[in-house]
């Protein structure tokens, strides 16, 4: 072959598999006619090829069908409670834009980041009505607190001055209620909240007020007020410095209202007395969390929310109380009270998985890894962004392994495996164990 | 929903596009690839390390670690060459786990019912009435391919049996498409080395 010929050498490969452009096909058929060194190259990795062709193409086994699938199915359903996540980059059709500009307008409006963004916002609005409760503004309206336009009210905020003189004297937009639009979208909500027309509820706002009462109490400088106190002449002195939301009521709306959110507050005070009172701040947080968590559900009757209040601390109190007896190593009474936590209410809380876990914990603990595995297995199943999952995922393994089942324990420390943090030690547990010898 | 559609509305839709769809969470859209490719990747795993119970667990392996790592897919490249790493990365890391096992490979039988390769072939060369025989040339070849060093082995693998072009191998090979074809140059001209005696036969094929 000469040195010419060798340039060729990668367009007879390409030619012998069909990968050339048409356009340099003519050219090199022109040349390995002319050209014996080149033919006899072409012609022997046809010969190859024909004979690579005769090799038999192996039985495909179907046996991992099953598993493979449930898997996908499984991932899927994770990964469609998560849409965020998945369409984080674009599709592959999708160009990207040559603009730097472009490319992080494009990011910035891809719906996971827009959502994210949308739901910041809508955290951020929920958090700054929830240091101001419709209940207080109520409460703060009821003394007496006088109407003006949104814009000085935040402005009075924002520079933190008193203007307890200029809010004594009710201005004439008192009486003027198409002034409240000025107000913007919240005060349309408050106003809204607090109409006559529409009955006033204890609803999440009160709960909210309730999971953020152990922050009031932390305060020793703010007044503890009860409704029923602030309703008195005496406690006018409460309200220095007028929110800007109280403004939008009309004053003569609001003597009705605080009345059914007494009666609210003293029913769940008649719950309470019995409830364990709360001590530790792990305590707090912990209560505030679900009830939080709770009060994303839509507004319910009084009944309806003293019953939920009372659920919640008793699946929190027995909670706490497994949890006492699991560190004290009690994991008979532990188990006993997990499991009362579980079937507690009707809907699972943010402990469910954690308190299914515990259980399985102490079944393990005392050597009972078969019911363990009823545990572990319903983790496993149930709670796939659990955040203890692959701790999960090792004590299930070695329940199996202890139990003879290699197979199932296998297939958990290979899931374990793919973390990288669990590789090794999955890797050496893998290692450990007898494959067996057919699937 | 995603989740709830048909799987006849997934008929015509590129692979990227089901990835897509799986990433929404949809099942049905990786059932569609997993059919597609689940026979193509037990090929390339069996034909990559010679047994067919360990590229029965490779196979899973794979199909595991894509469910696993869906979510990674960026749509950078095509998802064909995608897995094909994928496979190729999980082969070469169960060929350095058993690289001490490796050299009595031939002792063993490649498949779990069958007799060593080694017995098939016999220590004696091939007779004229074998030349013909197509079912000897087969195990011929399987061992001259055996034989391929494992950077030639793939090449020639994917680009044979699986028509993969040398653009894409090179993407899953992590090497220039210069050293792909010049490996590929390299395992023809082994084969035909290892193959003369067939010479003829193949001919005949032609």
């Amino acid at each position: 072959m000469s040195s010419k010929c060798t340039e060729f050498n990668d367009l007879l490969l390409e030619l012998a598999y069909d990968e050339l452009e048409p356009s340099q096909v003519n050219m090199l058929m022109a040349h390995k006619d002319s050209c014996n060194e080149c033919r006899t190259a072409f012609e022997q990795i046809h010969s190859v090829r024909s004979i690579a062709q005769t090799l038999e193409v192996p039985e495909i086994p179907s046996h991992f069908d099953k598993d493979i699938l449930a898997l996908a199915k499984q991932t899927a359903a994770a990964m469609q409670s998560t849409p965020f996540l998945p369409s984080m980059y674009p599709p592959a059709h999708i160009q990207k834009p040559n603009s730097i500009f472009k490319r992080i307008q494009m990011f910035i409006f891809r719906p996971p980041i827009f959502g994210l963004g949308l739901a910041a916002a809508a955290a951020l609005i929920a958090i700054v009505s929830l240091k101001q409760s419709p209940h207080e503004k109520m409460l703060e309206t009821a003394q007496g607190a006088p109407f003006m336009d949104a814009a000085p009210a935040v402005e009075e905020l924002n520079t933190e001055k008193p203007q307890l003189a200029k809010s004594d004297t009710p201005t004439k937009k008192d009486t003027n209620p198409p002034q409240i639009q000025k107000a913007g979208p919240n005060y349309q909500t408050s106003a809204t909240a607090i109409s006559p027309d529409a009955p006033v509820q204890p609803d999440i706002h009160e709960k909210k007020l309730h999971a953020s009462s152990s922050k009031r109490r932390a305060a020793p400088n703010r007044i503890k007020r009860n409704p029923d106190d602030l309703l008195s002449p005496k406690a006018s002195g409460a309200s220095t410095k007028p929110p800007a939301a109280s403004y939008a009521a009309p004053k003569q709306q609001i003597n009705q209202v605080p009345t059914e959110v007494a009666a609210y507050n003293k029913a769940k005070k008649s719950k309470k007395g019995s409830a364990r009172p709360s001590n530790t701040k792990k305590d707090e947080a912990q209560r505030s969390y679900i009830e939080n968590d709770a009060a994303q559900e839509a507004p319910m009757t009084e009944e309806a929310a003293v019953a939920d209040i009372d659920t919640v601390d008793k699946k929190n109190s027995l909670f706490q109380a497994g949890l006492n007896a699991y560190n004290r190593g009690d994991c008979k009474t532990a188990t006993t009270q997990f499991k009362k936590m579980l079937d507690t209410g009707t809907s699972p809380s943010n402990t469910t998985p954690l308190a299914t876990h515990y259980i399985a914990k102490c079944e393990k603990r005392t050597g009972r890894c078969g019911q363990a595995l009823i545990s572990y297995e319903k983790i496993l199943k149930q709670y796939y962004q659990y955040s203890k999952r692959d701790e999960a995922l090792w004590e299930a393994a070695a329940c199996h392994k202890k139990l003879g089942h290699h197979g199932r324990a296998i297939q958990l420390l290979k899931e374990l495996s793919l973390n990288p943090k669990w590789k090794t030690k999955a890797q050496k547990e893998l290692d450990s164990i007898d494959k067996p010898t057919s699937n | 929903m995603l989740g709830k559609r048909a799987p006849w509305n997934m008929d015509g839709k590129t692979d990227e596009e089901l990835v897509t769809m799986f990433q929404s969470g949809n099942a049905m859209a990786f059932e569609k690839l997993f059919d597609k490719y689940k026979a193509p990747i037990y090929i390339f795993l069996m034909r990559q390390c010679g047994n067919k119970d360990v590229a029965s667990d490779l196979t899973q392996d794979v199909f595991t670690k894509l469910i696993r790592k869906a979510n990674t897919f960026k749509h950078e490249s095509k998802f064909s060459t995608w897995i094909y790493t994928i496979a190729r990365n999980t082969a070469m890391d169960h060929a350095r786990k058993s690289k001490h096992r490796k050299h009595s490979s031939l002792d063993t039988s490649p498949t779990s019912d069958g007799p060593a390769l080694i017995e098939k072939i016999g220590d004696h060369g091939p007779t004229p009435e074998r030349r013909s025989n197509a079912k000897e040339l087969q195990n011929a070849l399987a061992q001259a391919i055996e034989n391929l060093p494992e950077d030639q082995k793939e090449v020639f693998i994917l680009r044979e049996y699986h028509g993969m072009p040398f653009g894409d191998i090179s993407t899953v090979v992590n090497a220039k498409v210069g050293t792909v074809k010049s490996r590929m140059r390299y395992a023809l001209e082994f084969l035909r080395r290892e193959l003369q005696q067939y010479e003829e036969y193949s001919r005949e094929l032609s």
